[in-house]
C-alpha cells in the first residue's frame, strides 16, 4: 500500500463524483455526433490528432475545432467558467 | 514571445505535443494560473470520459479494438474470411486424403485374403526361377519336411502328387505376415511340361477355424483352406480341372496326416 501511495501523482487530479459523472455522460450524449466522435477518438482512444482526422476524413483544423467546441460544451457541465479569458500571452 | 493558443493547451492535455511544445506550454502554465486551471479542467474532462467509458477506458485499449484499426481491418477481414474458408477446405482435403491412404489400416482384411495374396505373390516370384526355384531340393524330401515342420512349428508332410503327374521340385522358407505366424513354407511341384504349382503353408491361424476359399487373380488360381493345424494355399495357372484335382489331392493328403482328434473334440 505504501508503495502504491508512493507511486501516486504528487497532486492527484480531483475526481469527479458520481453525479458529476452522470451529468458528464448526459452532456457527452447530447453532443452533436461529429463532435462526440472526435472527442472520444482523442480523449478515450488517445489517437494522434492527424490520425483521428484521417479516420474521420476531415482536415486537422476541423477536428480541432470540433474538439474545442465539444470541450467548451462540457465545460458548462463541469461548472467552470465557460469562456477562457486566455487568448494570447506575450 | 510565444503565443499559446487554446488549441495548444488542448493539444497539451491530449498529449499531442512534441517535447518543445510541451516545454513551451508548461512554462506558460507556470506563469498563468488561468491557463493552468484551463488545462486542469480539460484533464478532468478527459479523466471523466475515460471513467465513463470504463471498462474500455479504464485499461489500455487493445490495439485490435482501436476504431482506426477496426476500420482498416474490415477490408482485410473480408479477404481473411476467404482465407479461413480455403484453410478449412485444405484441412478437409488433407483429412480425406489421409483417410484414403490410411484405409488399409482401418479396413480389416480377413487373414485368408492376406495369405492368399502372399501365396500368389510367392508363386509368381519363384515359378519363374529355374536354378533357384527352391531352397532345398525335393530329392531330400525328408530333410525338407523336418526342416519346414520345425520352422512352422507344425507337422508338415510333403504331399505326393505323382498320381497327378507332378513331382516335388523342393521347398523354401519364406517370411510371412508377422501377426499370422511370421513364417511360411512354399512347396513347388512340376509336371513333365514344366508347368508348376506351389503350395503355400503356414501354421494355423489364431482362431484355428476351418475355412475354404477359391480365388482367381489375374489368371492365377488359388485354393485356400485352413484347419486347426495349418493353412494351405494351392496356387497355379493350370486349367481349372487340373487345379481342382491337384487341390483335392493336396487337401486330402495334408488332412489325412492330421493327428488323432484330441479327446475333448469327441471320439
Amino acid at each position: 500500500m505504501e508503495i502504491d501511495a508512493a507511486n501516486e501523482p504528487a497532486t492527484p487530479a480531483p475526481q469527479m463524483g458520481h453525479i458529476a459523472l452522470a451529468e458528464m455522460a448526459e452532456a457527452i450524449d447530447a453532443l452533436p455526433p461529429e463532435q462526440k466522435e472526435a472527442l472520444l477518438l482523442i480523449a478515450l482512444e488517445g489517437l494522434p490528432y492527424q490520425e483521428a482526422a484521417d479516420i474521420l476524413k476531415i482536415p486537422l483544423g476541423t477536428l480541432m475545432s470540433r474538439l474545442g467546441r465539444a470541450r467548451a460544451t462540457l465545460r458548462l457541465v463541469t461548472g467552470t467558467p465557460a469562456e477562457p479569458r486566455l487568448r494570447t500571452v506575450k | 514571445m510565444s503565443q499559446i493558443t487554446r488549441d495548444m493547451l488542448m493539444a497539451y492535455v491530449d498529449g499531442q505535443l512534441d517535447v518543445a511544445g510541451r516545454k513551451a506550454v508548461e512554462e506558460h502554465l507556470a506563469a498563468s494560473p488561468e491557463a493552468a486551471a484551463e488545462v486542469a479542467l480539460m484533464q478532468r474532462q478527459s479523466d471523466a470520459i475515460r471513467s465513463l467509458f470504463a471498462p474500455a477506458g479504464a485499461e489500455p485499449v487493445p490495439p485490435q479494438m482501436k476504431p482506426y484499426r477496426i476500420t482498416a481491418s474490415i477490408a482485410r477481414r473480408r479477404t481473411r474470411q476467404f482465407g479461413w474458408a480455403a484453410a478449412a477446405i485444405v484441412v478437409l482435403g488433407l483429412g480425406m486424403a489421409g483417410g484414403w491412404f490410411l484405409r488399409p489400416l482401418f479396413e480389416q482384411r480377413p487373414a485368408s485374403a492376406i495369405l492368399i495374396a502372399d501365396a500368389i505373390n510367392a508363386h509368381s516370384v519363384y515359378v519363374a526361377e529355374s536354378r533357384h526355384a527352391v531352397e532345398v531340393a525335393g530329392s531330400d524330401s525328408e530333410h525338407l519336411s523336418t526342416w519346414l515342420s520345425n520352422r512352422l512349428q507344425t507337422d508338415l508332410g510333403m504331399p505326393n502328387l505323382e498320381a497327378q503327374g507332378f513331382t516335388l521340385v523342393g521347398g523354401r522358407l519364406l517370411p510371412g505376415e508377422p501377426e499370422l505366424g511370421g513364417r511360411a513354407a512354399q512347396l513347388m511341384y512340376e509336371d513333365q511340361s514344366k508347368e508348376r504349382v506351389t503350395i503355400y503353408v503356414t501354421a494355423a491361424l489364431p482362431n484355428k477355424e476351418p475355412a475354404y476359399q477359391f480365388t482367381r487373380y489375374e489368371g492365377t488360381d488359388a485354393f485356400y483352406w485352413a484347419n486347426g493345424r495349418i493353412t494351405c494355399t494351392v496356387v497355379g495357372t493350370l486349367p481349372k480341372g487340373r487345379m481342382q484335382v491337384i487341390s483335392e489331392a493336396v487337401y486330402a493328403q495334408l488332412t489325412e496326416s492330421e493327428p488323432r482328434p484330441t479327446p475333448y473334440q469327441g471320439t
